[in-house]
């Protein structure tokens, strides 16, 4: 049934999908056109009004969202930054700035920089510690107005705040209105553009995998902030909306209820998405007020809302719709084309591979020493092969020479230059790699996980970023030539648009790789890749390989699949223990006594033992 | 002076209990139940409805307190936080919000607003170590450290503690070792339940019992936590009497309202000085 | 590409053109009461939450008020109508269920402005600019400002006025220093305010405590006072606040003599605490609330509380309820000697209001309320002291 209408209706709704880029902005502003016409279409001033707090919820929500839906950090600090906004056109309005454009800037100012200094200091804690401090520290808010002096009006509040202005002429109901439209159309459109944008693409991968994060050269600290920092902007422009409505403002109105009532209408609509703010901040503005029905029941029906919103719309309203759509398009598009086209002969653009020095390097755990003085070498157009027994350092060297590790002793260096635990100075010079467990965000598409490897290339500004300017369009052109040919090359262009999380194994592995050349990288670390992949998927893959050695890569390569490294490793370093017992070309080493030894006493196939897991997540 | 620490340390309890409820169930069933403090409201007001309204004998009040709360506890686990689960996303902030917005509703229906006496102990003040402390706040000290004890223990010495400890470290090696994931959740409610339903008449004599008092004690439950070290239930009791005591002393010595404000700097030196809490490290993973 | 561009082109000249009709449109305007209107009271109040059992015997003065006032002719000939709506003790919902009923077919023509001054405020000035009168029991001195607020009558005389009995009795038996406690909340904050200026210049030295509304003990702050050993010790509290300040006071073994205000008062201590714990206690009481004085009340008030009474129980103390029907009973009045009953005509009335040969409202013997000053001007003698008894009907037995 629901594959026949899929096939159905399928084309079409790829082919909408294909440009839902240009379709869903345009349909957002003809909406938001409509939203603002209604009071000429003879909406009264009651609906007017609700719908006006509904958008301010909704910013906030929309702060949120961005800080913990996109990049993964729960702290309510938005209601901090609505206050702080609406506190402020309070506080201009009485020294007698009322200028709209002058109040809004300065409340966004406030808002940035309140951001910035409470989320340098919470957003070390993350998680449960982070949520729960955060709602804390908004009981204190009152106590921090009253603190203020009568300049804020105290517990009391502020009242008689005067209209905003616009050039010069106080603002009446109906511009009020459209005001409110005008500046929540406009921040949706900000967040738009910066969640669909490597900005976001990088929150994303923050969110799912900071060790990835950082091997793509995204400073998890600092994007974090910019995130939560940037979430309180809306919240700061929705408090002087709020300020503005009916000229008061009390600390009674930001609490710790409201910061729950963020909380729900972001979870509700779905913190992943932009328009979901909207529809959360609806059902809660909307709900519990026309609760009244139940009346001395209002607070337990508020509460039954609550649960069954939560239960029922655990992924949002928004993620529902986005996953009934997904599941449209993939039972669309199984029906458009078949598996992953095989490739012949990969071909990839001349890469420019460089020197890759280990020396010395140790890396201990507590008392545990992982790596003990390990020195080698990796050069351009060589598979170099890391192999050794479960837990004789393998990943843990690879993730010393991706910066994850800062070792004890010793350097690691490329071409001369050492970046010893400098991740973002690792992956700046080009060290792309592989996971041995795929990380691929689940949130993104197949395009933009390929995209993703490229995240530090072409630096654009935020404001370039917002307004799509030439620059930040040039860049994005590049990113999807290089990330189209990069799927292209390993045979899984037609999966572009596909969600990654509905990948199989075996193209998982693909798309890592995809990943990592995208970014025409210098050293390509492959940990792992062979391990739960087919006979036909492994040909492919030393193809893969293969090519990439051969367009000039520096190619580094863990794995357990010595028939593999047989057939396609130029020189064969052997770990155990964390020292190098053996190195030297294939042949050698599978002749090598103490390597037999070793392999013979331990079960060298695909099996994980507990200290390999350990080091897969050793980065913290 | 002394009188103000007893009186400290009754809060230090107050907030100890509610921050061991939060650790029972983050550490068995792996969320944190925002209605915890809400099994504390209803141990207070079967206590008024039991001792208060309708002298009913002590025992009877007590076992009512607890199973009700137990089955709320139950509930919760069915309705608010089983359906959730896998899901990931904090979701369950905003269900347990939810369970407990609708039992601080219906105490206010059916109970009212105001707050009401409610008498379990005699009312007997004695002067200890030359501070004035009541019995039940004795009681309410005594309680707390027993029963942190008591539960540090069986976490670590009994099968069904030592499954839930496995649990919240690694909730997927628990499952494929045999561990029963669900049942843990279920009791991880049922205990934390039951535990706040048995003491809230003993806490209702200090505080009344009214409907504001789950989230009142949800709020300084979660700072106990924090300063303890959340995943620690000795952690819990160091916490709650550390910020009991801050409070008290502050108010009492520097004045006014510095008690809380006192509070808000003890918190904030853990957080950045020791984020895993005093007692805590940090073993139970909180995403 | 090209109708997408085109498109999107269109919808932002569409909005920007509206925004430039919104700039020159103007508001509508209202439309005038005929005489044979039902005369139109809207009560916003949190009618659910903490401040519900207050709301309901607040609605419960307005449909007592209502039902005499209708007996004999209504307001001006207009029937009262008595309509309540629930702020949910959220100044922003007060203000949209206000906004609803100034844009209805009906407007009301009084409102019952909300249970505390948040609320009040934030109503404020859409009720000003539509030109409805209105009341509350609010009582911060920022309501009482008759330039902004033209058409609101405060109902509750605010405490630098009541504290003035507490003033006269500490002087009175010669106290030298006076311990107060209170919330450090919106009340708390002002009632601090209001007795450390009474203090001001009567040589009375002031120790003041103030508590966090969420704190469930308070043994450090009363503890703090008793080391300062005032000769009285003041209250302002209500809810459980009043309960941890006599209980606190019981366990400190501190004999001192306490008198709690208008809030103490109405929190209904006898309920909260043993009768042990409220030795020495004193309560200011509005005269209407102590049964001690009944000589002294004014005619209707024994009406009043009947008339309440059938209404349903008097839960809290009984200016809750008077209050609000003394405001109907004053617009009834008013109306009577303006001969008229659109709001500039009773403002006027109000303001300058004769008192009749039988006085019908029960409160206070005055309002005294002028062009200048729109909250009630009490007498000394108005407020009582009383002992903390039980209250039934509202008032301390």
């Amino acid at each position: 049934m629901f594959d026949s209408i899929a096939r159905m209706i399928g084309r079409p709704l790829l082919a909408v999908n294909r440009r839902w880029n240009v379709l869903g902005p345009v349909l957002a502003l003809l909406l938001a056109a409509f939203v603002a016409a209604l009071p000429w279409l003879g909406l009264d001033i009651g609906w007017q009004r609700q719908i006006i707090l509904i958008a301010v919820l909704a910013l906030v929500v929309s702060g949120l969202n961005l800080s913990f839906g996109y990049a993964g950090e729960l702290a309510l600090g938005q209601v901090f930054m609505y206050a702080a906004g609406a506190y402020t056109a309070g506080w201009l309005g009485k020294q007698g700035v009322t200028n709209i454009v002058v109040v809004l800037v300065v409340a966004i100012v406030a808002a940035l920089l309140l951001g910035v200094i409470t989320g340098a200091a919470g957003l070390r804690l993350g998680g449960w510690m982070l949520a729960l401090t955060s709602l804390f520290f908004i009981t204190l808010i009152p106590r921090v107005v009253n603190l203020m002096g009568d300049e804020l009006g105290g517990f009391a509040g502020m009242a008689g705040i005067s209209r905003p202005t616009l050039f010069g002429e106080p603002m009446k109901n109906t511009a009020f209105y459209l005001l409110v439209i005008i500046c929540s159309a406009l921040w949706i459109a900000v967040m738009r553009n910066l969640v669909k944008s490597r900005e976001g693409t990088a929150f994303l991968v923050l969110k799912e995998s900071p060790v990835l994060a950082r091997t793509l050269g995204v400073s998890v600290y600092r994007t974090k902030l910019r995130a939560y920092a940037l979430g309180g902007v809306p919240a700061g422009i929705a408090g002087v909306l709020y300020a503005y409505l009916d000229g008061y403002v009390s600390p009674g109105a930001f609490t710790f209820e409201l910061g729950l009532i963020v909380l729900a209408a972001g979870i509700l609509g779905g913190v992943l998405s932009i328009y979901g703010a909207i529809l959360g901040a609806a059902v809660l503005q909307l709900g519990p007020a026309r609760l009244s029905v139940f009346d001395t029941y209002a607070e337990v029906a508020y509460g039954v809302l609550l649960i069954v919103g939560g239960v029922l719309l655990s992924m949002g309203i928004a993620g529902i719709g986005h996953r009934f759509m997904n599941r449209l398009l993939a039972a669309a598009r199984h029906d458009a084309d078949a598996a992953p086209e095989a490739v012949a002969k990969p071909e990839f653009a001349a890469l420019n591979g460089k020197q890759l020095e280990v020396s010395g390097v140790v890396v201990r755990f507590g008392g545990f020493t992982a790596l003990d003085g390990v020195s080698m070498q990796a050069k351009p157009g060589e598979i170099t092969a890391l192999i050794g027994p479960n837990g004789s350092g393998k990943t843990t060297l690879l993730n010393a020479i991706s910066g994850l590790i800062v070792p004890k002793d010793g350097e690691v260096s490329l071409d001369g230059t050492v970046f010893n635990g400098d991740p973002k100075l690792a992956a700046g010079s080009g060290i792309a790699r592989t996971f041995q467990t795929p990380l691929i965000p689940s949130t993104l598409t197949v395009h933009e996980v390929a995209a993703s490897g490229r995240l530090l290339r072409g630096k654009t500004t935020f404001v370039e970023t917002v307004l799509r300017l030439p620059r930040y369009r040039r860049a994005r052109i590049a990113d999807r030539i290089a990330a189209g040919d990069a799927l292209a090359a390993v045979g899984i262009s037609s999966l572009a648009d596909a969600q990654a999380s509905t990948l199989p194994l075996g193209t998982r592995r693909l798309l890592e790789f995809a990943r990592a050349i995208a970014n025409e990288p210098s050293v390509l670390l492959l940990d792992e890749v062979a391990s739960g992949l087919d006979e036909n998927e492994l040909k492919e893959l030393a193809a893969l390989i293969r090519g990439a050695r051969d367009a000039g890569a520096t190619v580094v390569l863990v794995e357990h699949n010595f028939e593999l490294v047989r057939q396609i490793s130029d020189h064969v370093v052997v770990l155990a223990e964390g020292k190098i017992i053996a190195q030297g070309d294939a042949g050698t080493i599978a002749s090598d006594e103490r390597v037999v030894n070793l392999y013979l006493g331990a079960d060298i196939m695909h099996a994980h033992s507990r200290d390999d897991v350990a080091e897969g997540a050793v980065a913290p | 002076m002394m009188t103000t620490l007893w009186a400290g340390l009754t809060m230090g309890a107050i907030y100890a209990i509610v921050a061991i409820g939060y650790n029972i169930t983050l550490t068995l069933t792996g969320v944190i139940n925002f209605a915890n403090a809400q099994f504390v409201m209803i141990g207070a007001f079967v206590a008024y409805w039991g001792l208060t309204q309708n002298d009913l004998p002590l025992p009877l009040v007590l076992l009512v307190a607890v199973i009700l709360s137990a089955l709320v506890g139950i509930l919760t686990e069915l309705i608010a936080i089983r359906p959730l689960r896998n899901r990931g996303g904090h979701t369950e902030l905003v269900t347990t919000l939810g369970v407990s917005t609708v039992i601080a509703g219906l105490a206010l229906v059916v109970f009212g607003p105001d707050p009401v006496p409610v008498n379990v102990v005699p009312t007997e003040t004695f002067n200890v170590l030359g501070g004035q402390v009541r019995l039940n706040e004795l009681l309410l000290i005594l309680v707390a450290a027993v029963a942190a004890l008591a539960v540090h223990w069986w976490m670590h010495r009994s099968k069904l503690g030592l499954a839930g400890l496995a649990r919240a470290e690694d909730p997927e090696a628990a499952s494929i070792r045999g561990i029963n994931v669900k049942g843990l959740a279920i009791l991880g409610l049922v205990l934390a339940g039951a535990f706040g339903g048995l003491i809230g008449p003993l806490v209702a004599q200090k505080t009344f019992a009214v409907a504001t008092l789950g989230l009142v004690l949800a709020l300084k439950g979660f700072v106990a936590m924090a300063v303890g070290g959340v995943g620690s239930i000795l952690g819990s009791l160091v916490g709650g009497l550390i910020v009991g005591l801050v409070e008290a002393l502050a108010a009492r010595s520097i004045g006014n309202d510095f008690g809380e404000i006192a509070v808000v700097v003890v918190l904030l030196a853990v957080l950045l000085l020791r984020p895993t809490g005093v007692v805590g490290r940090g073993q139970v993973r909180l995403v | 590409m090209k109708i997408t561009r085109l498109l999107a082109a269109g919808a932002m000249s569409a909005i920007a053109a509206l925004a430039l009709a919104a700039c020159s449109s103007g508001s509508a305007g209202s439309d005038a009461a005929e005489a044979s209107d039902p005369f139109r009271v809207v009560a916003i109040l949190p009618m659910t939450g903490p401040l519900s059992k207050q709301s309901e015997v607040q609605v419960n003065g307005l449909k007592a008020s209502a039902k005499i006032v209708n007996a004999d002719g209504g307001i001006g000939g207009r029937d009262v109508e008595v309509k309540v709506l629930d702020s949910k003790l959220d100044p922003t919902e007060a203000v949209t269920l206000l906004q609803e009923e100034i844009n209805s077919d009906t407007p009301p023509d009084y409102v019952w402005a909300g249970a505390t001054s948040n609320e009040a405020l934030a109503m404020l000035p859409a009720l000003s600019s539509a030109g409805i009168l209105s009341g509350s029991t609010a009582a911060d001195i920022k309501i009482n400002n008759p330039e902004l607020y033209p058409y609101h009558f405060g109902m509750q005389s605010a405490n630098n006025q009541n504290y003035q009995a507490f003033v006269d009795y500490a002087k009175n038996k010669g106290f030298k220093k006076v311990g107060f406690i209170s919330a450090n909340d919106a009340l708390g904050t002002y009632n601090h305010s209001a007795i450390t200026e009474m203090l001001a210049n009567t040589g009375i030295e002031l120790v003041t405590q103030s508590y966090d509304t969420t704190a469930t003990d308070l043994t450090a702050p009363m503890d703090a006072l008793k080391a300062a050993d005032p000769d009285v010790l003041f209250a302002s509290s209500y809810g459980s606040g009043v309960g941890y300040i006599f209980d606190a006071r019981q366990k400190l073994d501190w004999d001192v003599p306490v008198v709690g205000d208008n809030a103490v008062g109405g929190s209904n201590p006898a309920a909260i605490v043993a009768p042990e714990a409220l030795k020495g206690v004193q309560l200011l009481s509005p005269l209407v609330s102590a049964t001690a004085h009944k000589d002294e009340w004014l005619p209707d008030t024994q009406k009043m509380i009947d008339a309440i009474s059938a209404e349903g129980d008097i839960s809290q103390i009984v200016t809750q309820a008077s209050l609000p029907y003394d405001a109907l009973q004053l617009l009834a009045l008013a109306a009577k000697q303006a001969s008229a009953t659109d709001a500039d005509a009773l403002k006027g009335a109000l303001e300058g209001l004769k008192t009749p040969d039988h006085v019908t409202w029960t409160s206070y013997p005055a309002y005294g309320f002028s062009p200048e000053n729109h909250f009630p001007k009490i007498e000394s003698g108005y407020i009582v002291f009383t002992g903390a008894t039980k209250l039934v009907n509202g008032q301390f037995q």
